[in-house]
């Protein structure tokens, strides 16, 4: 079963897309901010990252670069969720090292098909 | 009212959050229904889940960035024009709630709860004004809009 991480801090959000993606058949790790997020980035290894921006204490941008920089997990795609629909927030996310943006509220055939083409692309 | 941009966003956003909640709680429940389980809550759903969508149309125009940018926000008038929409999102949503146990569908419980929290949350905004300077609704101080308790603990967040 395809390991996927979900970095949110919103309860509900959280709740709502695990949910989701287990019944499409993936098994979804969780972290609730951003240094969660890069310490199961190496410790579960999954094979993709789904990363809330706005996250208090260590926001998304700023986990992303760390699980870029580092060696171990710089080859997980990352798609960035944000609940901002503008260009200057995917320039910004896509500078961070994210392979990927889609925007809140999910479209959720979307973002399965975002999530297929990036783990079909790593392999 | 202000017309601060940052102010406006951070609006945008606090509207966003529940709006989220119910599309995509609704649009798992549907799922269900298309599964055949819950089916006879299709058309309530249904109803919830177009009129949030409506609802999302409104606030991404009325506080989008072209009309922020140049001070040609009308909060009142979004204000005026949600409340339609969201009063579907809440009438629909109790009538669905009436129905669960007779459809066999008592799984559905608690995400109706969620939406129901979350149509409260946006009740509660809608009603005072949106004005971007007042406190947002938190949980505490959202009142329940349906007689139910809810069956899990208050969420301790509503920002995305």
């Amino acid at each position: 079963m395809t390991r996927l991480l979900l970095v949110e801090d919103n309860e509900m959000n959280r709740d709502m897309l695990s949910r989701r993606l287990q019944k499409k058949g993936y098994e979804v790790v969780l972290a609730v901010d951003g240094e969660e997020g890069v310490a199961k980035a190496r410790a579960e290894a999954p094979a993709l990252i789904l990363m809330d921006m706005s996250l208090p204490g260590v926001n998304g941008w700023e986990a992303t670069r760390r699980i870029k920089a580092d060696p171990q997990t710089s080859g997980i795609p990352v798609i960035a969720l944000t609940a901002h629909a503008l260009t200057s927030d995917r320039d910004q996310a896509m500078a961070a090292g994210c392979d990927d943006f889609d925007t809140k509220p999910v479209e959720f055939t979307r973002l399965l098909a975002k999530i297929e083409t990036l783990l079909k692309r790593s392999g | 009212m202000s017309t601060d941009p940052a102010a406006l966003s951070h609006l945008r956003h606090e509207l966003r959050t529940p709006l989220n909640h119910i599309i995509g709680y609704s649009e798992m429940l549907l799922e269900d229904a298309a599964d055949g389980r819950a089916t006879g809550l299709e058309p309530g759903l249904r109803t919830v889940h177009e009129n949030a969508q409506r609802l999302l149309a409104l606030v991404n125009d009325f506080l989008g960035r072209a009309r922020v940018d140049a001070g040609e926000v009308d909060v009142p008038r979004l204000s005026a024009e949600a409340s339609t929409p969201l009063d579907a999102i809440v009438t629909a949503l109790e009538a669905v709630k009436l129905q669960v146990h007779g459809a066999g569908a008592d799984g559905a419980r608690d995400d109706l709860e969620r939406i129901a929290a979350a149509a409260a949350a946006l009740h509660t905004m809608i009603s005072t004004g949106l004005d971007p300077d007042s406190p947002r609704a938190t949980p505490e101080s959202v009142p329940t809009i349906a007689p139910a308790t809810p069956s899990r603990s208050p969420r301790k967040s509503w920002a995305c």
